[in-house]
């Protein structure tokens, strides 16, 4: 017979262990369960408390308030509808008042115009006088108007001429716009 | 809990070790079976959840924004003064009319012919292509005139520099100036009103400052007569040059 008694048998120990395993089991699966139930309620809470319906609410009142002012709204896109029309055409559209008035404004008080062409394809003019240094002044001044002020460019002088009846000289410019 | 099993050896699956299996399982299966059920959860309901939280937050951004744009526009069209949209309007129209604008043009050549002193002879209109196909994006429309003038070549040169600055809005391309005579070809613009719907949910922008100066710009202008609104045209979609024009656009 043995000396010593083995009072925890093999058996008991095996229980325990089985039994904190389940214990484990049980406590993991609790708190699994208030996590995932707690985080389900905390995401669908803020999910029901978005403001997303009182901006839509407020959006709508908003609308409301803009379709009072309906009649506004239109005269409104009517003004800029207008005013980029305006725009587009005031930029597109040639200065050729703007070109007669540089071109008369340069010509000598004793010279005069003969004839006067401006268009888009370009500038035709014929000037008269006795006096051929006002001449000189003229071409001068037209030279620096396609120079200076960028009005008209490629300058050429056609013609100069001399009335011997009337004691009167001709010049006739042409020039493109640019 | 009493049967014990050894799980290192080898064991038959037939119906009796199941059952074994099973007796000595049993206290195990309702928790194991709760982290199953937890997962389905956060899987079907936790993660959809987290999803639509997202979709929303990007949603309410874009709402705020519309939001925002809408009480923009409503603040803007309230500290808009009532007269002074209907008079620019009214200038507007004057300055670049929806349709020909036959008594207009006539109106501005005699106009400019008093103010400048320069002597109008006779005038003739031509119309140009009048498919409304002509009329839509950044095309413009236009009457041109041919007219004859009596004066000095400055007053003529005037003539020209201030029928540019008056209602309706014109365009001079060409000057011919012969002694004490001369003739101008005259574009007078017009353009219909674009077909739109003017929809309340449409953002306003502000009139630029150079829009702004523009406005006032040619409200400076010549201008013989001021229609009232009731003179514009039936609609804001109206893109025809029908001479017809009835109602309000409104």
């Amino acid at each position: 017979m043995s000396d010593s008694i083995n009072l925890v048998s093999p058996k008991n120990e095996q229980l325990e262990k089985e039994q904190k395993r389940l214990r484990i089991a049980r406590m993991s699966a609790f708190a699994i369960v208030f996590i995932v139930a707690g985080i389900a309620v905390l995401v669908f809470v803020i999910n029901l408390t978005l403001p997303l319906n009182s901006i839509k609410h407020n959006e709508d009142i908003t609308l409301s308030n803009i379709a009072v002012l309906h009649k506004k709204l239109a005269q409104y896109y009517l003004i800029e509808d207008r005013v980029n029309n305006l725009a587009n055409i005031i930029a597109k559209r040639q200065k050729l008042s703007d070109v007669a008035d540089a071109l008369l404004a340069i010509i000598p008080p004793d010279l005069s115009v003969s004839s006067m062409q401006i268009s888009v394809q370009g500038i035709s003019f014929s000037i008269s006088g006795a006096s051929l240094s006002s001449m000189n002044k003229l071409i001068d001044d037209v030279i620096v108007l396609s120079q200076q002020k960028n009005m008209i460019k490629k300058v050429v002088m056609q013609q100069l001429s001399f009335d011997v009846k009337n004691s009167q000289y001709s010049i006739w410019i042409q020039a493109d716009i640019k | 809990m009493n049967n014990n099993i050894n799980t290192s050896r080898k064991i038959n699956v037939d119906f009796e070790n199941l059952v074994l299996l099973y007796q000595h399982y049993k206290e195990f299966l309702l928790p194991v079976g709760v982290i199953l059920a937890s997962i389905l959860v956060i899987i079907y309901v936790v993660f959809p959840q987290i999803q639509q939280y997202f979709n929303s937050q990007s949603l309410i951004k874009i709402e705020q924004q519309k939001l925002n744009a809408l009480n923009n526009d409503y603040t803007l069209l309230t500290s808009l003064d009532d007269a002074t949209i209907a008079s620019d309007l009214s200038t507007l129209s004057l300055t670049l009319p929806a349709q020909k604008d036959f008594a207009g043009i006539i109106d501005a050549i005699s106009y400019v012919s008093a103010k400048t002193g320069v002597a109008v002879g006779n005038f003739e209109f031509s119309l140009g292509n009048l498919s409304s196909s002509n009329f839509g994006g950044t095309a413009y429309p236009s009457t041109q005139i041919n007219i004859s003038l009596r004066g000095n070549p400055e007053s003529i040169a005037n003539f020209a520099h201030e029928i540019v600055k008056t209602m309706p809005i014109a365009e001079v391309t060409a000057i011919n100036i012969t002694g004490g005579t001369g003739s101008l070809t005259v574009l007078f613009y017009y353009k219909p009103f674009p077909a739109q719907d003017i929809s309340d949910q449409t953002q306003i922008v502000p009139l630029s400052s150079s829009q702004l100066s523009l406005i006032k710009e040619v409200s400076a202008w010549n201008s013989v007569g001021q229609t009232g609104l009731s003179a514009l045209p039936v609609t804001p979609a109206t893109s025809s040059a029908g001479v017809s024009n009835s109602g309000s656009p409104f």
